[in-house]
């Protein structure tokens, strides 16, 4: 876990520098790419405990922790103030329930794998590629800016903003 | 309409009056930059304490189960120790959007101290526990007020540093390490637990209780800085949602609106943030293997 840890801690700060070397929209899908290939790494080539797993696991720390920091960022760049909070918590936690059923079903996969916990795992870990699919459709922050100003603008046009008559001097 | 026959006598100003006001913006600027700070201090020990209280069920789970089921066998610890975790993430799911829905209708700040109130106590009363279903019940809650936190959290720094985007991304990049720190604290007080067993490991969650007296201070300051300044108490969010009202625009009207067809490519970032999943599930599935 410490491993785990320092290698998040450090992930981290690869974020700002990713962004602006590349946008949100290719970050993704290199972290993506990247925890794919470390975890794939990690559950395929490890037969029995070696100081190469402290070495994987410390390389899973740091590419993990880029899409979480990227994502956090993400959302608060795309979503209006008003609505920010709920899409905050379906885009950033909801997730989490996919992650109880894996939990659950950690048991079923590895005896379908004939007992082999590592190509369970990795099975589990294929759930990355849905994450490159889906940064395809990502907007990089510039775009989001403009669509959000296109928004306010058709928002205006619906609405046609009534200034409350007061009582002045 | 007899106010419109009232003769207001011209207000005349003095020097120090003047000097006042000229100060007045600096102030508010100085204020709005500790306050960006503040922020960032409420959130980062808020998800620091959050991984704590999260991993302390990995390292307590194989003692913990085996005193409460009575048992040593491994493949029945595994079993409910699963359902316990799953339990967990379900609350932790529920929560990031129950209190996130919550905190765009009361504000951002008192529905995270209510969250960590939530967590911490919840945490505490694991210790508690004298049998798996009891254990479940309070991480169930233990996950409630995580997941809130952890969506207002990322929200809440995410406005207060929402003037410069670059040194907003640093803010999150940073705040984003307190996860890491959490798992090495959760490490540490099991290193020092000693003799003392998993329900004290299960104790010191309550800690993160003290960081709500941080955050209410600091938010006691902002409101009474926002009425000095003539603002209403209300949240960043209320405020915004008053706006649409006092403007005319139906609030309800206007944000489907919103989700459906002036903000087209929205579904896009749902799947985007669906995609993330998968490095939840990874890291839920590493925690499973007891690394």
């Amino acid at each position: 876990m410490m491993y785990l840890s320092v290698g998040g801690i450090l992930g981290c700060f690869v974020v700002p520098y990713m962004v602006r070397t590349f946008g949100y929209k290719r970050s993704f899908q290199l972290s993506f790419s990247a925890c794919l290939i470390s975890t794939l790494g990690l559950f395929l080539t490890v037969t029995q405990y070696s100081p190469l797993v402290n070495v994987w696991t410390f390389a899973i720390g740091t590419v993990i922790s880029i899409p979480f920091t990227l994502l956090v960022a993400y959302i608060c760049d795309c979503f209006e103030t008003q609505v920010l909070g709920t899409a905050s918590g379906i885009a950033w936690g909801f997730g989490r329930i996919f992650a109880a059923g894996a939990g659950l079903a950690t048991g079923p996969i590895i005896a379908y794998f004939g007992g082999s916990y590592g190509t369970a795992a990795a099975c589990v870990e294929l759930v990355y590629i849905v994450g490159v699919i889906a940064a395809f459709w990502a907007e990089d922050f510039s775009t989001c800016v403009e669509t959000r100003t296109a928004a306010a603008v058709a928002l205006t046009r619906t609405n046609p903003i009534v200034v409350p008559v007061s009582i002045r001097d | 309409m007899a106010h419109n026959t009232l003769i207001k006598a011209p207000r005349t100003t003095t020097s120090t009056e003047q000097a006042l006001e000229n100060a007045a913006p600096m102030v508010e600027a100085k204020a709005n930059r500790l306050q960006k700070w503040h922020a960032l201090a409420a959130t980062y020990l808020g998800e620091c304490f959050d991984a704590m209280d999260a991993t302390i069920y990995f390292i307590a789970l194989v003692p913990a189960m085996s005193e409460l089921l009575k048992t040593k066998d491994a493949t029945t610890i595994g079993f409910y120790g699963s359902i316990v975790l799953a339990v967990f993430m379900v609350g932790w799911a529920l929560g990031s959007v129950l209190f996130g829905m919550v905190s765009d209708r009361f504000g951002r700040v008192k529905t995270m101290m209510w969250t960590i109130l939530l967590y911490a106590g919840a945490s505490g009363l694991c210790a508690l526990a004298h049998n798996w279903q009891e254990l479940a019940i309070c991480r169930f809650f233990v996950g409630l007020g995580i997941g809130g936190e952890v969506s207002i959290g990322c929200v809440l720094l995410g406005e207060a540093w929402s003037g410069d985007r670059a040194k907003k991304l640093w803010a999150m990049s940073f705040m984003q390490t307190s996860f890491g720190v959490g798992c090495i604290l959760t490490g540490l007080f099991n290193l020092g637990s000693g003799e003392f067993g998993w329900r004290y490991l299960f104790l010191v969650g309550i800690v993160p209780a003290l960081i709500t007296f941080y955050n209410k201070e600091k938010s006691q300051r902002t409101s009474q800085r926002r009425n000095n300044a003539g603002e209403t108490k209300k949240g960043r969010s209320s405020q915004c949602r008053q706006e649409f009202l006092d403007n005319g625009v139906d609030w309800r009207k206007s944000q489907t609106h919103y989700y459906l067809h002036v903000n087209g490519r929205l579904s896009n970032r749902w799947i985007l943030g669906w995609g993330v999943v998968d490095s939840r599930l990874d890291q839920s599935t590493y925690w499973c293997t007891g690394c």
